[in-house]
């Protein structure tokens, strides 16, 4: 009994006693960051992010899995960053030759890293207006050798070539390399061929080969009538951004930064949540008589009981829960818990104090005592439990987004890992879609494990330094 | 304080048994109810039944000669005649609430039926058969592990007890409650890419290699050697908690009067703690490990699926994405099982040693 009145009572005192602790004011350094994290991102993320970030053809301009840039400085290699030839960087020339018309787009581009790019990939949008035109797309290298990426009908408005994947371009190469080395070999990759330094090596080789200059890329259009166009030429990289690229292109940075909000906020509306209704019932249990106690403590037990994760489990596969109905099914599984019991034994004790006696005395009523004198003195041993039950919700939810079971629009920390395991980058080495997330989930949870220490410190003598 | 309760009124054994029994045995039911409920709501899992009757029964007639000459209508007439028989045996003709109550009884009394999607290695459909040969694996893996970090952190913690607050002490429980604050799968996945992506040293997943081989000894070893990366995951995730827990529990008891006068009569130190503060010590540490060894098989669901490792965590996850409702039921009730056993046979162990516990409030 002793030990209840000593420590620091009131809800602010205690506050103000943990930011002054060491651990402290280190958990509220991290929080504080994750904090300002989450509030800069309406600063640079699109507004329609969350509609964008499921939209996986929003992110073709993106290389898929590429490294973060922050890399090269540990490789010391200048891996290659993602160019993008857009309609602006192509010049624009115009002849008549016998009633045809030829538009020439040429762009020219310096390629000047250690390794070759990714995949490329040409655009052309042009308005042609029913009638097929001829298309000639001409990749020039650095030493002047000429190569034909794609020579035939646009026959639509719009047309994506693929072109580390286009079976024709792989004929082309090959008839290419052979003329020039009288060898084909096995596999042939555009993105080495036309970057690589000598063409008679073999394709498979390391990247001090790369070939560095000027480089052009010609789109050419004939027709019998003038047309404009829009040539796209992307040279992925193998880099990308402060944290790299998922398979599906994504911007995981922007994935990261987002899963901040969305962890702090659905770990704190539970914890606080939790813990104030688990305090309020257990309080009221204890206060009310021995009848009420009986059923919150069988109800207890039964909370106790059951298996919360697979049930959990259970119901977000039959009902495919949002964030905000798992936040409702957690709170509805926790609503007695630790808290409670601390509530109940503390009520016990404190049922007894002479200013609930004065109370008593001068009329108050029972609920008013309950909440203006009892459940204020109970919130501060559960500030600990709060603090660190937040991570707990947080990898609740993660653990089911892993899954692939959590809300099914929101990026969050959970689902980037999860997609990260389905695609086996455990098995594959992309190592920044795993540890990145990972990285900031630990933060987190290192924060509010240095805040519920700092909370316990004071509240709890045992740990109070001498 | 102890006065007062001797003076208070107090329940024999049997009767205080008997009330924790019966209280067991109700949440026991409402928890398997609610799994029941969950499971079939909407009647999901009765119209895949249907579904998948319909479907047996028009593979098993157009595979029969003789129905083959039968006429188009007769041919309907009878498929619709099997189709309801079969609907009215397996009782999916009466109302969710009748079904649902079935369902309960069946599930109460272990009769848990067959799967509808998956079998166990030797092709049985029965759920018992399947969940009986997944078990030894997952005890394998978790049993072991939860004994190995309770072993580690209940020595850690006594020697954080001894030299509490030191800045080891203050260090240590940090550390601690920030690893035991994560999940094992957490754990998994970045172990996975250390330990066997880059430094080679651990397969990935699984529980043997395949092809498995064939002479005992080193099939053995083949396990042992999948083992290690979970189960090291398993012991990491879950040491701290252990730590801290005894820590405490262990302070605690170093601060009661008897200790002191333990001291003061001058035992040396061994006896003291042996005698003096483990002993009062023990019994909660020892629940703490009886309950995290039964519900370690709830948080193996994803650590199982993560590391590949065919047991009960991974059946359920199977079960989860086939939609095999009997076996999520089956599973989720041998859990629950499990763990309202366990909780009586510690209440019947506390009531015999600590009759205070049976104290009429």
């Amino acid at each position: 009994m002793r030990w209840v009145s000593a420590p620091p009572t009131g809800i602010k005192q205690v506050l103000k006693e943990a930011l002054k602790t060491k651990t402290g004011m280190a958990a509220v350094i991290i929080l504080g960051m994750m904090i300002a994290m989450s509030l800069s991102i309406p600063m640079y993320s699109p507004a329609d992010f969350v509609k964008k970030w499921n939209d996986l053809k929003a992110w073709y301009e993106n290389p898929s899995l590429a490294a973060p840039v922050w890399v090269k400085w540990f490789t010391g290699a200048d891996l290659p960053e993602t160019i993008d030839l857009k309609a602006s960087h192509f010049r624009v020339d115009e002849e008549e030759i016998s009633g045809h018309h030829i538009t020439t787009y040429t762009a020219y581009f310096r390629y000047s890293y250690d390794d070759y790019p990714s995949e490329l990939k040409a655009f052309i949008k042009a308005d042609i207006g029913g009638k097929p035109v001829r298309l000639n797309i001409v990749f020039v290298r650095a030493d002047g050798e000429e190569i034909t990426l794609f020579n035939g009908l646009l026959s639509s408005n719009e047309l994506t070539l693929d072109l580390s994947l286009d079976p024709k371009l792989q004929k082309s190469l090959a008839r290419f390399l052979y003329e020039k080395t009288g060898a084909i070999p096995e596999v042939i990759r555009p993105e080495i061929v036309l970057f690589s330094k000598s063409l008679s090596q073999r394709i498979e080789n390391a990247a001090s080969d790369v070939l560095k200059g000027r480089y052009m890329v010609k789109f050419q259009l004939i027709s019998d009538r003038k047309i404009s166009a829009e040539p796209r030429f992307i040279i992925y990289g193998k880099v990308f951004g402060l944290a790299g690229t998922d398979l599906y292109r994504r911007d995981l940075w922007l994935g990261i930064i987002w899963g901040a909000p969305v962890a702090l906020a659905f770990g704190t509306v539970a914890a606080v949540t939790t813990a104030l209704l688990q305090v309020v019932i257990g309080a009221a249990g204890a206060w009310f008589g021995p009848k009420w106690d009986e059923l919150v403590q069988r109800l207890a037990d039964f909370l106790l009981i059951i298996p919360v994760l697979p049930i959990l489990i259970l119901i977000s596969v039959i009902y495919r829960v949002t964030i905000w109905s798992l936040l409702g099914w957690v709170i509805l599984f926790s609503v007695v818990g630790v808290s409670s019991k601390i509530a109940r034994s503390i009520t016990f004790q404190i049922r007894e104090e002479q200013y609930i006696e004065a109370a008593r005395t001068y009329g108050a009523s029972k609920t008013r005592m309950l909440f203006y004198y009892v459940i204020p003195r109970i919130m501060p041993f559960t500030f600990a439990l709060v603090a660190l039950s937040v991570p707990t919700y947080i990898f609740l939810e993660a653990s089911l987004s892993f899954l692939g079971l959590g809300d099914p629009e929101l990026p969050t920390w959970g689902r980037i890992l999860g997609d990260a395991y389905s695609a086996g980058a455990l098995y594959q080495g992309y190592w920044w879609w795993v540890i990145l997330p990972a990285f900031m989930i630990m933060l987190v949870s290192l924060g509010f494990t240095l805040l519920s220490y700092a909370f316990d410190k004071i509240v709890n003598p045992r740990l109070r330094e001498e | 304080m102890q006065l007062i309760r001797r003076c208070l009124p107090r329940m024999g054994l049997a009767s205080f048994v008997a009330k924790r029994a019966l209280i067991l045995t109700l949440t026991l039911m409402l928890s398997v109810y609610m799994t029941v409920v969950i499971a079939n709501f909407g009647g999901y899992i009765d119209k895949i039944l249907k579904d998948q009757i319909t479907f047996d029964v028009t593979t098993a007639l157009s595979r029969d000669p003789n129905f083959a000459k039968l006429p188009e209508a007769e041919k309907q007439r009878l498929i619709e005649q099997k189709i309801e028989a079969r609907i009215r045996a397996a009782g999916l003709d009466k109302p969710f609430l009748e079904r649902s109550l079935i369902q309960f009884t069946q599930a109460l009394t272990l009769n848990l039926g067959r799967a509808m999607f998956l079998r166990s290695a030797s092709g049985s459909k029965a759920i018992a058969d399947i969940i009986m040969e997944r078990l030894p694996r997952t005890i394998l893996l978790f049993t072991l592990g939860t004994i190995a970090a309770a072993i580690i952190g209940i020595f850690l913690g006594l020697v954080q007890a001894q030299k509490a607050l030191s800045k080891f002490d203050r260090l240590m429980i940090v550390f601690e409650i920030f690893t035991y604050v994560q999940p094992a799968w957490f754990y998994g996945i970045l172990f996975i890419l250390i330990f066997s992506f880059y430094l080679r040293i651990f397969p990935s997943g699984g529980m043997v290699s395949i092809p498995a081989p064939t002479e005992p000894i080193a099939y053995a070893l083949d396990v042992l050697y999948h083992l290690a990366l979970p189960l090291i995951t398993w012991i990491f995730a879950s040491f701290g908690y252990w730590a801290y827990t005894t820590r405490n529990i262990v302070l605690q008891t170093m601060g009661e009067d008897f200790v002191t006068a333990a001291k003061a009569k001058g035992l040396p130190d061994r006896i003291i703690l042996w005698r003096y503060v483990l002993r009062p010590s023990s019994p909660p540490i020892i629940t703490g490990v009886a309950f995290a060894i039964v519900f370690s098989w709830t948080g193996a669901i994803i650590t199982e699926t993560v590391f590949n490792w065919p047991g009960i965590g991974l059946l359920f996850w199977e079960a989860i994405v086939a939609l095999d409702a009997p076996v999520i039921i089956g599973l989720t009730v041998i859990l629950a099982y499990m763990i309202v056993l366990t909780v009586l046979i510690l209440d019947i162990i506390y009531g015999i040693l600590d009759p205070r516990l049976r104290v009429v409030r």
